[in-house]
């Protein structure tokens, strides 16, 4: 079902059943696309949107849409180490933005899970552009376990039993 | 942090109204940006693309946190506005942002205020909370550091 990669967020949930009546959430709406999803490399890559612009006269991508980046694949990657699927929050987010992303080119997101306990998991990710040792930011974010909603739609893929 | 009720955003807005509409990313958010008799005020109306999942549904965080990030900035472009202040007067650029998610957002609109910690000559340090229904129960926290003179001549 899902061994199609790359695929787009959008329709990702689409097939998942995670998108009522057609809404796909913003990184469906962004134009997400997940190209990787294996439990050592997740990666989803972002086509730049004028949208996206943060300053017209530097010309750069907005900072949040960083840490909406970083906070989707943050909270993703703790399905690396999940024995069972379960609904997670973020409870922080720290982001240190080390260069500006220029307007027009692409953005890469990646990001891991360092440890999950029994209350909360501790991930960190980065952004990068089109060198991956020249990150644009970083972030570590912390995640509760076990808290309303459902499962990330990701779930069921990374665990082969789609 | 001071109490407004959420319909003083239809007040007649100050000197800093408009600034996040000029930001491309901002407007698409449909972030706004105001000031009432308390200070600046922001407010990100309620939109469907503003939900991260849909199956709840409840606003993005990395939404939340554009949203603190830039009530934050309009916050320090502010002070800066004031022509006897002592700081930093290039156009704030953010270093880090740190947020902490204290309630669900739901599909609702969100408030946010800033507080300035210190604005000097180089930094910016500030916290922005937003609310939706109560500002004393506020759904998340940032602190922000932001770079309001780089040192260049340019």
């Amino acid at each position: 079902m899902f061994d199609d990669l790359p695929i787009s967020w959008a329709e990702f949930r689409r097939r998942s059943g995670r998108a009522p009546n057609g809404h796909v959430g913003v990184m469906g709406e962004l134009g997400a696309m997940i190209e990787s999803l294996d439990p050592n490399g997740l990666r989803v890559r972002i086509p730049f949107q004028p949208v996206m612009v943060g300053d017209t006269r530097w010309n750069v991508v907005h900072s949040g849409l960083l840490m909406i980046l970083l906070d989707s694949l943050c909270g993703i990657s703790i399905i690396q180490k999940m024995t069972a699927p379960t609904p997670i929050a973020t409870l922080d987010l720290r982001v240190d933005y080390l260069r500006a992303v220029p307007a027009g080119e692409d953005i890469y997101v990646t990001a891991n899970c360092h440890k999950i306990g029994r209350n909360v998991a501790f991930t960190k990710g980065a952004i990068y552009t089109s060198d991956v040792d020249d990150p644009a930011a970083i972030a570590n974010g912390s995640f509760m376990l076990g808290t309303a909603g459902d499962p990330p739609p990701m779930t069921a893929m990374l665990k082969g039993n789609a | 942090m001071t109490s407004v009720k959420p319909d003083a955003m239809n007040a007649p807005l100050g000197d800093i109204e408009g600034l996040l509409e000029t930001i491309p990313f901002a407007h698409w958010l449909g972030l706004q940006s105001g000031k009432d008799a308390d200070g600046v005020l922001c407010r990100m109306p309620f939109m469907q693309r503003l939900v991260g999942n849909p199956n709840l549904p409840a606003l993005h965080g990395g939404i939340v946190a554009t949203f603190l990030e830039a009530t934050a900035l309009a916050v320090v472009v502010d002070a800066q506005n004031d022509p006897d202040a002592r700081c930093g007067k290039e156009i704030p650029r953010v270093i880090s942002t740190t947020v902490d998610y204290l309630r669900p957002a739901g599909p609702k609109d969100t408030f946010g205020r800033a507080e300035i910690i210190r604005l000097g000559t180089r930094l910016a340090t500030v916290v922005a909370t937003a609310w939706q229904d109560d500002p004393a129960r506020p759904v998340a926290r940032a602190n922000c550091h932001f770079l309001v003179d780089s040192g260049s001549k340019s």
